[in-house]
Formats: C-alpha cells, sequence, structure tokens
C-alpha cells in the first residue's frame, strides 16, 4: 500500500494534522488528526510502498514493545488508513 | 469513521491559516456568523482563500484587524496610503480598518454544499454585491431579519 497523492502531514496547532486535497491547498474541513505514533509512522512511509510489516518493524525499532502488540498495532493502523481513504493498495 | 465537527478559536486556528497563506498555499475554511449574509451563510458555506498582491473594493478578504482578531469581511474602500475599509455585507452599520499588510487572504470562491462554486470577483457576483450594497441600510436589515427568520438561521 501506498499513502495516497495530495495528503501531507502537517504540524499545526500543535497537533498532528494530516491534510487533504491539492498538492498546495490546505482543506481546514477535511482534516485527520494523528497521535505521536501514527505521525512518526506515516512519515517513515510517505512516498514509498510498504506493507502492514514494515509498519510492524518501525514499531519494534522507536517503541519497546513486542512484537505481537506491534503486529497488532501496525495492523490495526493500515486498517484505518485504509478505511478513512489515506492509503490505496 | 464518523466525521466531527471540531470548532477551533479564531486566532488559534486563523494563525496557522495566514502562514499557510503566506507559503504560497489555498486554504478552505468553514465560515461561521451572519455578518456576510446573504453571501455567505455561517456554518453552512466554506470559502478557498489565497493570498494576492493587491486588495480592491468589492474583494472580501479575511483580515487581522488587530493582533490575533481576524474578520472575514467585504472591502469597501482602499486608499492610497494603504488603508482598508471593511464592512459585513449582513451589517447594516460598523465597520473595520485594517492595512493593506493586514489582509491575510482573499476569497477566490464560495463553496456551498450542493451547488457549484461562486466567485466573488465574477461580474454577476459583483452585480449583486453592487445592488445589495446600494439599497438602503434599513431595508437590508428588516430583509435579513426575514431571510434569517425563513431559513432559520442562528448564530
Amino acid at each position: 500500500m501506498r499513502i495516497k497523492e495530495g495528503f501531507k502531514l502537517r504540524s499545526l496547532l500543535g497537533e498532528h494534522i494530516v491534510t487533504g486535497e491539492g498538492p498546495s491547498q490546505v482543506n481546514f474541513n477535511k482534516m485527520v488528526s494523528l497521535n505521536s505514533t501514527a505521525a512518526y509512522l506515516w512519515e517513515a512511509v510517505e512516498g514509498k510502498d510498504f506493507s502492514v510489516e514494515d509498519l510492524k518493524k518501525l514499531l519494534l525499532d522507536e517503541y519497546e514493545v513486542d512484537e505481537q502488540t506491534a503486529s497488532k498495532d501496525a495492523a490495526a493502523i493500515a486498517a484505518k488508513w485504509a478505511e478513512i481513504g489515506l492509503t490505496e493498495e | 469513521m464518523t466525521p466531527t465537527r471540531i470548532i477551533l478559536p479564531n486566532e488559534v486556528m486563523l494563525g496557522s491559516v495566514k502562514e499557510l497563506l503566506a507559503e504560497g498555499n489555498t486554504v478552505v475554511i468553514m465560515t461561521k456568523g451572519l455578518s456576510m449574509l446573504p453571501f455567505i451563510e455561517g456554518k453552512r458555506d466554506s470559502v478557498l482563500l489565497e493570498k494576492r498582491a493587491s486588495v480592491s473594493p468589492g474583494d472580501i478578504v479575511l483580515a487581522e484587524i488587530r493582533p490575533g482578531s481576524y474578520v472575514l469581511h467585504r472591502v469597501r474602500a482602499v486608499t492610497g496610503g494603504g488603508k482598508v475599509t471593511l464592512q459585513g455585507d449582513g451589517n447594516y452599520r460598523g465597520q473595520e480598518s485594517c492595512l493593506v499588510g493586514n489582509v491575510v487572504g482573499t476569497v477566490k470562491a464560495i463553496q456551498t454544499p450542493g451547488r457549484p462554486d461562486k466567485d466573488p470577483a465574477s461580474a454577476s457576483e459583483m452585480r449583486r454585491w453592487r445592488f445589495w450594497a446600494a439599497l438602503p441600510s434599513w431595508f437590508r436589515r428588516y430583509y435579513l431579519a426575514i431571510y434569517r427568520r425563513i431559513k432559520h438561521i442562528t448564530i
């Protein structure tokens, strides 16, 4: 999967916010707020093809979690991004 | 995932909008308030803003009239010294003023759900505005009171 063209992670209002629409248009009506873990993963995979396995590895590299938790969290975040239309296969 | 409406304080959100516009982005924001009726209906219409090099009477602009205090109003006049006079189309009295440099962005399109976008600088929209602005203020006041009642518009 990969992050769809036109979504950009910005630091706005002290939060990690993904804004949609065109490359130079920021739509405050369409924003997704990410927590710091999701923002870390987003930055790591932005512009690349990635899998749930890649997200899991990134979580294991950065956080002190066991493999099972990382695997569960990676799958959950990939599913959420796909559900709200941030990623494509 | 259910969309959530988050209402942010103007000084917080519009500060970010100002930075994004200054960087050359266009920005879409939801409007609020009644001061631009009947041209912009708060909580229903969004506006697409861009930073422009100049400001002209008739433009609808987002302006910082005091540090951290913003209005989205119509430009009524611009003096040679760069002083901009603003007034909400729905305000029958009361004007604001600022300098050209305090104009953060200009409305390029008014977006109403289910309708085509409107360019406030188009000939037809400018005609509508000139007609509206030429009406006596008492008439505008009563018209808007009825308009709000019919459309159930509240703040």
